[in-house]
């Protein structure tokens, strides 16, 4: 069955999951969605090249395609791709035995110096190599909030279904980031 | 070609097929279903603590032993830890169940512990502790020996504290008494006004205060069951004081 492509693009997520349920096209559709976020999250996770990151995101979409019909729809599509992706990534890394390596792109700058107070008085001294190693060298906890956060530009609510935390946890754990981050940078 | 691609081409090729739904509802109704068994047992374990909290002569026990001492004996340590345990069962359960993740430590902690004490008393009030704790009693050997720990406390009888199972009726007045040193007494017992008297047969742990005549015999002032085991329930033993004072 041929589908309208066109048609698909006003379709929302929770459309496509649906439609992908009862036809496997549909399911190119909706990853295809998501192909540059999520493949920018995984080498910012991981540091991951870009071959290697592609495949590490080719499995996500099988194992999310084959997961497909746990999807509950109370959950921001997004939120649950993204959690897949997270879980995936790490375990990859963890199968790798090797710590993530910085990437970070020049324009995620901006972000990061607009991204918290907390990160004002260091601000002016903020330069991309100082931020990639800073945020690099923080634990994985404190790293995977504040890639989400200030990189991928994620809602509190969103962060917490990714890493399957509550949503004081994640406020905590980012707080503390930043506060770290601070400390780094101003030394 | 992209990741999107080549993941739909290998999903054609191998013709994958999304898993059953009913799975993931089956597991995640499991995750439900064990969470709120723990949550239930842990209510049981706490309507037995409240049984035995509220069976305990704390009157009695702060006029002849210090804090410590009552500590020990008085509270039953085993239903705590149980406690504990399922506590900690239902909240892994439960944060396995789809949106769990999202309730912290703290707040499940303290509705499971809520929850745990509210239909606790419920189960305590309607007589389960009872009927479990009597159960237990009689099919798990050690069970008593768990929670007699203030038998040192009842077996002082100059101090006028008596404590045993009733081996032989004499007549109304008095009966024979097996000590938990098992040492027979004759306890007469004339000057009693029963509350209930299904405790007076033979079979029966009781605990009594009174006066030591001399190294056989004691006289009774006041007799109620051992932790109160077979006795029937509060609401029936009201019932029973009511129907006792209209035929009065």
């Amino acid at each position: 069955m041929k589908i309208d492509i066109q048609a698909c693009e006003k379709l929302n997520d929770k459309e496509l999951v649906e439609k992908s349920l009862q036809n496997k096209d549909y399911f190119l559709i909706l990853s295809n969605r998501f192909e540059a976020p999520l493949l920018r999250y995984i080498k910012r996770l991981s540091g991951l090249n870009n071959e290697d990151a592609e495949d590490v995101l080719q499995e996500v979409y099988i194992k999310t395609y084959l997961n497909l019909s746990s999807y509950n729809p109370k959950l921001k599509f997004s939120s649950w791709i993204y959690r897949i992706t997270h879980n995936h990534t790490i375990s990859e890394l963890r199968k790798r035995s090797s710590r993530p390596i910085s990437y970070i792109d020049p324009q995620d700058l901006s972000h990061i110096k607009s991204s918290s107070d907390v990160l004002k008085e260091a601000n002016d001294k903020l330069d991309l190599e100082q931020v990639k190693k800073a945020i690099y060298s923080l634990k994985d906890k404190y790293r995977e909030v504040l890639v989400l956060r200030i990189l991928e530009e994620k809602e509190y609510q969103e962060i917490a279904d990714i890493l399957k935390k509550p949503i004081g946890t994640v406020s905590t754990l980012l707080n503390r980031a930043f506060k770290k981050l601070n400390e780094i940078i101003i030394k | 070609m992209s990741s999107s691609k080549d993941a739909y081409k290998k999903i054609k090729e191998k013709d994958l097929k999304p898993k059953s739904k009913y799975s993931f509802i089956l597991k995640n109704y499991l995750f439900w279903f064990l969470a709120i068994l723990a949550t239930i047992i842990g209510a049981l374990a706490v309507a037995i603590i409240i049984f035995f909290i509220d069976n305990q002569d704390w009157t009695l026990y702060f006029q002849h032993a210090n804090f410590i001492q009552i500590l020990y004996f008085s509270l039953p340590y085993l239903w705590f830890f149980i406690l504990l345990g399922l506590i900690i069962l239902a909240y892994f359960n439960f944060k396995k169940t789809e949106f769990g993740y999202r309730y912290s430590f703290k707040k499940l902690v303290i509705i499971y512990f809520l929850s745990s004490i509210i239909l606790g008393y419920l189960f305590y009030f309607l007589g389960f502790a009872q009927i479990l704790n009597n159960t237990f009693d009689q099919k798990i050997p050690f069970y008593q020996n768990l929670h007699q720990k203030c038998s040192w406390f009842w077996q002082d009888p100059e101090a006028g504290r008596l404590a045993g199972e009733i081996i032989m009726i004499k007549d109304t007045n008095m009966f024979r008494l097996k000590d938990l040193e098992n040492k027979e007494w004759t306890i007469y017992d004339q000057q009693i006004q029963y509350e209930n008297k299904s405790i007076r047969k033979e079979g029966m742990n009781i605990r009594i205060m009174g006066k030591m005549k001399n190294d056989q015999q004691f006289i009774a002032d006041e007799i109620k069951p051992f932790m109160h085991q077979n006795m029937p329930h509060k609401l029936f033993r009201v019932k029973q004081r009511m129907t006792n004072e209209r035929n009065n």
